[in-house]
């Protein structure tokens, strides 16, 4: 029987027993509720999954519960909305009040990426895909054709789509003494297929040769079985003047499916099999504890935290490949070890994470507020080093443990300068060390000044101004023997996340209570990156927001809403082309020529964003309507220049595109004291264009490389949807 | 002159044994049945709420009912009422945030939830229990929607084209943050930004043999988790996130243009679709060592 039955027939045993037990005893018992029935209808956009991302849409029956019912001492809330679909979600919680209490919930998400997939590929949904064609000598037309039926109506079609079930519950116990006890347990299990994609690795050409393949691609549908187990428990202590607690957390998390095992298209004289990797298995644990000391001197509050956290694997290195360079899948140990020089059969993966926070609030002057804090972290990456020869090269390369720690700490101050006017000062440091062989380290210094100001009843203005400098520490200085050689460029590359840069952020914002039921916001954000030290990668950021809201709202009679938002970001890098052949240079400085030039990207992007509302009665206790309208507009470019003009490099005009309209329009009518009837209309657009999907080809064919295969995900992005509904909903 | 001393020694006496009533006596409370025969609406809402419920311990309703939160109220009424008359709090602007929230902090003080609510950046920011809290009428919208009135941004970000599942009631802001405060950056439920990601994504949690170091580090270096217009909430598009940290031989250093998309002259598998992810798929983390027919496909650079 399907858990959603399961759950569904749990829950209205529950709910019918609920009823029972309260028509037995109406004296002492108090409920209310509702029960809302009624029937849906979608017209258009069923082929695109945006419209359903995350909603099951199907047309028919919709149902939400509730009920509530206080009985002596002990409550019960009970709630099902969209029973029966897809995105469905129970929850029981009820309890003892001061005693204890408790909760069950069963959710589903539902999350469709794309329909109407394809692919040449069987067992779609499983850990290993597979296609029947017969074995050739060689590729014997012009192009690089695989030998796979290439007639794309004959392909499989399937979803891009998980759906995921959340179920879980959480008791709470409160002892008659300041002690406590909380315990929780969920489980995930989250099902369904997503896209990945790979390089083939090789192909064989028309001579019949394998040649290790730099260029083609294979987008393939990989399996999602993952579940997702955890419990807590937290055992605490609480006063006025002490709150204290500890808490124990497991996790494990499953995926039956180590790999996505895929027949090679390009590989025409034998069945060669390719492995791709997929989530592994993994154990967490958590112990933390927390204290808090409350009514110290000067109105101060003292806060300590520490945690200790451990992730763990095990994994088999000898299953991890398949060799592909013989055209025959070879996994045998000696293979591993003395061709591709592995140096370990079995991968230990041992992550731990130690943490420990510390703050401290006081009110030494009565207009005075002070917090001073520090947090620190520090990850331990004690897995297995994996070393293996690299065959193309010949040099050996190994897995990099990457550890870090984090050393953070401020102090922020606010100030009463008068009764209508609030200052704050801080200062916050954060320095980063990492075991990389690039950015070894980063220290963040950081300042803000903040004023508030209400002088006037009718306004409320806040500004705020914080700027940030981050110091790094690259030590990729002496990289590289010449320049020519290709680790020559990584002198001059820095990651945006780990480089020197001064960042600027400026906030502005005004509450205007304009008259008695209208209240009007403005707000403006100013924040810019500048990557000062950055050759080669982003130069620098920006980012402006414009938005502006009015509520107008007259209590039982009419609220008004509207909001306008303007947005700009801005990206600003510089990179170097190098092909290796004939005359070039991996230095930036040096002269540009066709094999090596620099370039540079500005991407752009603008969004708009409307909306408004209104709600309000038409008939007093009889009927209301409702009806609310937004309107979201995007549109990127990206510009390039480069030296010389080399390439004549073509701008990208359209770029995450998009026009999304949303009307819904809502009206209730009571009929009867109890009896509802509501009625509901909504519109739903979106228009997505980008020069990455305009034009797709599920196989895309060029002279001068293999063909590439894809399967259309994340292609249907479009849709043009109208939903109709009318419920019936019982109050009591 | 003896009577008049001992008179006085008498009242002073009198007014050391007998105490003042500096405490409130019972004649300085209204009582809620006069509360409601004016504020009928909202005695109805107070009594239907938890807060009027006697079955509670240490209610309202078994100790003062109205007057236990909004202060005395025989002064009001002996003044005849009316708005701003007596020693009243009535949780308006004109109350400063820390006022407002004593009068919760009274009673919620020792709840566990409110244990780092000196700590947090509410507090700091004057936002009072009463700005997110109707006591009266409940919960009467969507959680995100108490929240978007001040975190504007936000309310753009989660309606923008890829996002969590927000609007849907999936997944609320409580999920990842407390407002009643933390000791963490942003008031996140946990001590770092992974760790609150993992809770819903145990799948990245590796450990990976091969690790993509600013995955390790931080989530949100390539994603906005309040939402983009970008696909799988990266802040930047791919390629042009990807290009801003790698540069090498031919790819990534080439220039993805317009030409390169599937209509475009020269298409290019780095562009079209799924960009860099068409190949690096495994961009969190891989366990394959290497393809051994090229070095180039291998876990190490996430194509395996």
């Amino acid at each position: 029987m399907r858990l959603k039955s399961i759950c569904l027939i749990t829950f209205s045993l529950i709910f019918l027993s609920s009823n029972t037990s309260f028509a037995n005893d109406p004296d002492n018992s108090d409920a209310s509720g509702s029960i809302k029935i009624g029937a849906r209808s979608v017209e258009g956009g069923e082929d695109s999954a945006k419209l359903w991302e995350y909603r099951d849409l199907r047309d028919g029956a919709v149902g939400n519960v509730k009920l509530n019912i206080d009985k002596e001492s002990y409550f019960l809330n009970m709630t099902g909305k969209s029973i029966g679909l897809d995105d469905q979600f129970f929850r029981v919680k009820g309890g003892r009040y001061g005693h204890y209490n408790y909760s069950i919930y069963y959710d589903e998400i539902v999350h469709n990426l794309s329909f109407r997939n394809k692919t040449f590929y069987s067992g779609i949904g499983s850990g290993s895909l597979d296609y029947y064609a017969a074995n050739r000598s060689a590729n014997t037309d012009s192009s690089y054709t695989p030998n796979i039926p290439t007639t794309e109506f004959l392909w499989s079609k399937f979803d891009y789509s998980t759906n995921r079930r959340d179920m879980g519950l959480t008791f709470d116990i409160k002892f008659d003494s300041p002690y406590y006890l909380t315990v929780k347990a969920s489980q995930i299990e989250t099902k369904g297929i997503k896209p990945i994609g790979s390089p083939s690795g090789v192909y064989v050409d028309r001579t019949g040769t394998q040649t290790s393949a730099f260029g083609n691609l294979i987008e393939i549908p990989a399996p999602i079985d993952y579940w997702t187990k955890n419990i807590s428990l937290e055992g605490g202590y609480k006063t006025k003047g002490f709150v204290g607690s500890v808490n124990l957390l497991f996790s494990k998390f499953e995926n039956p499916n180590d790999f996505l095992r895929w027949r090679n298209p390009y590989v025409t004289t034998s069945s060669v099999y390719e492995k791709t990797s997929l989530p592994p298995d993994n154990d967490y644990y958590k112990l933390s504890a927390q204290g808090v000391l409350k009514q110290l001197p000067m109105n101060s509050s003292l806060s300590i935290n520490a945690g200790y956290s451990n992730i763990k694997n095990s994994l088999s290195m000898l299953n991890t490949i398949t060799s592909s360079a013989s055209g025959t899948a070879t996994t045998t140990p000696t293979y591993f070890t003395e061709t591709l020089g592995l140096n370990n059969s079995t991968y230990t993966g041992d992550i731990s994470y130690t943490t420990a926070s510390l703050a401290l609030t006081a009110k030494p002057r009565d207009l005075l507020d002070l917090k001073l804090y520090y947090n620190y972290l520090k990850k331990d990456n004690k897995s297995t080093l994996i070393e293996y020869t690299d065959l193309t090269t010949g040099g050996k390369v190994d897995s990099e443990l990457f550890n870090y720690s984090k050393n953070n700490f401020g102090l922020d101050a606010d100030y009463k300068l008068s009764s209508v006017t609030k200052a704050a000062i801080g200062y916050e440091y954060l320095k980063i060390d990492r075991e990389r062989n690039d950015a070894k380290s980063t220290s963040d210094n950081s300042v803000y000044a903040e004023v508030k100001n209400n002088s006037f009843d009718f306004l409320t203005a806040k500004l705020k101004y914080q700027r940030l400098w981050r110091s790094s520490d690259f030590k990729n200085d002496t990289l590289g023997t010449g320049t020519t050689d290709v680790n020559y460029i990584r002198r001059f590359l820095r990651r945006f996340d780990a480089t020197d840069k001064t960042m600027d952020l400026l906030k502005l914002g005004f509450d205007i209570y304009a008259a008695e039921h209208l209240d009007i916001g403005l707000e403006y954000t100013y924040k810019t990156n500048d990557y000062n030290t950055t050759k080669l990668g982003r130069t620098k950021d920006k980012r402006d927001e414009y938005y502006v809201d009015a509520v107008y709202e007259y209590p039982d009679r009419l609220k008004l809403t509207g909001f306008v938002d303007y947005e700009t970001a801005k990206y600003d890098s510089y990179h170097r082309y190098i092909n290796p052949t004939g005359t070039y240079s991996y230095d930036p400085d040096s002269a540009p020529v066709i094999n090596s030039y620099n370039w540079a990207s500005i991407l752009e992007d603008k969004n708009w964003s409307v909306g408004a509302g209104v709600e309000m009665p038409v008939r007093k206790d009889k009927l209301d309507v409702a009806a609310s309208w937004t309107y979201a507009e995007a549109d990127g470019r990206n510009d390039f220049t480069s030296q010389n003009n080399i390439g004549n490099p073509l701008d990208i005009n359209i770029y995450d595109d998009y026009k999304k309209h949303t009307l819904n329009v809502k009206a209730i009518y009571r009929f009867v004291k109890n009896m509802n009837i509501i009625g509901g209309y909504a519109y739903e657009s979106m228009e997505y264009k980008d020069e990455q999907y305009d034009g797709y080809e599920y196989v895309m064919t060029t002279a001068t490389s293999p063909n590439s295969y894809l399967t259309g995900a994340y292609k249907d992005r479009n849709y043009n949807a109208n939903i109709v509904y009318l419920l019936t909903s019982y109050n009591f | 002159m003896k009577r008049s001393l001992f008179f006085l020694l008498f009242l002073s006496v009198s007014f050391l044994v007998f105490p003042h009533n500096d405490a409130k006596g019972e004649t300085d409370y209204a009582g809620a049945e006069t509360c409601k025969s004016c504020h009928e609406a909202s005695y109805e809402s107070y009594s239907k709420s938890i807060h009027g419920k006697k079955v509670v311990p240490n209610n309202p309703a078994n100790d003062k009912g109205c007057e236990t939160c909004h202060g005395l109220g025989a002064s009001h009424v002996e003044k005849g009422g009316g708005r701003g008359v007596g020693e009243f709090i009535i949780f308006s602007k004109k109350e400063s945030a820390e006022e407002k929230s004593a009068v919760c902090l009274n009673c919620h003080e020792t709840s566990k939830k409110l244990a780092l609510w000196d700590m947090g950046q509410h507090k700091k920011n004057d936002v009072d229990c009463t700005s997110c809290h109707n006591m009266h009428l409940g919960e009467t919208e969507k959680q995100f929607e108490i929240c978007v009135r001040c975190h504007k941004s936000t309310k753009i970000d989660i309606n923008r084209q890829s996002r969590h599942p927000v609007l849907e009631g999936k997944v609320k802001c409580s999920d990842c943050h407390n407002p009643h405060g933390t000791l963490s950056h942003g008031m996140i439920l946990t001590d770092n930004v992974n760790q609150l990601c993992y809770k819903c994504h145990a799948d990245k949690r590796g450990p990976y043999v091969w690790e993509h170091p600013p995955v390790e580090e931080n989530c949100s270096i390539c994603h906005n988790p309040h939402g983009s217009k970008t696909a799988k909430l990266m802040r930047e598009k791919i390629p042009n996130i990807c290009e801003d940290c790698h540069d090498w031989s031919r790819h990534p250093g080439t220039i993805y243009d317009a030409r390169t998309g599937f209509a475009g002259s020269s298409p290019s598998n780095r562009f079209f679709a799924r960009s860099c992810t068409n190949c690096h798929s495994d961009i969190h983390g891989s366990i394959a060592p290497v393809d051994p027919s090229s070095g180039y496909n291998s876990g190490k650079v996430f194509v395996r």
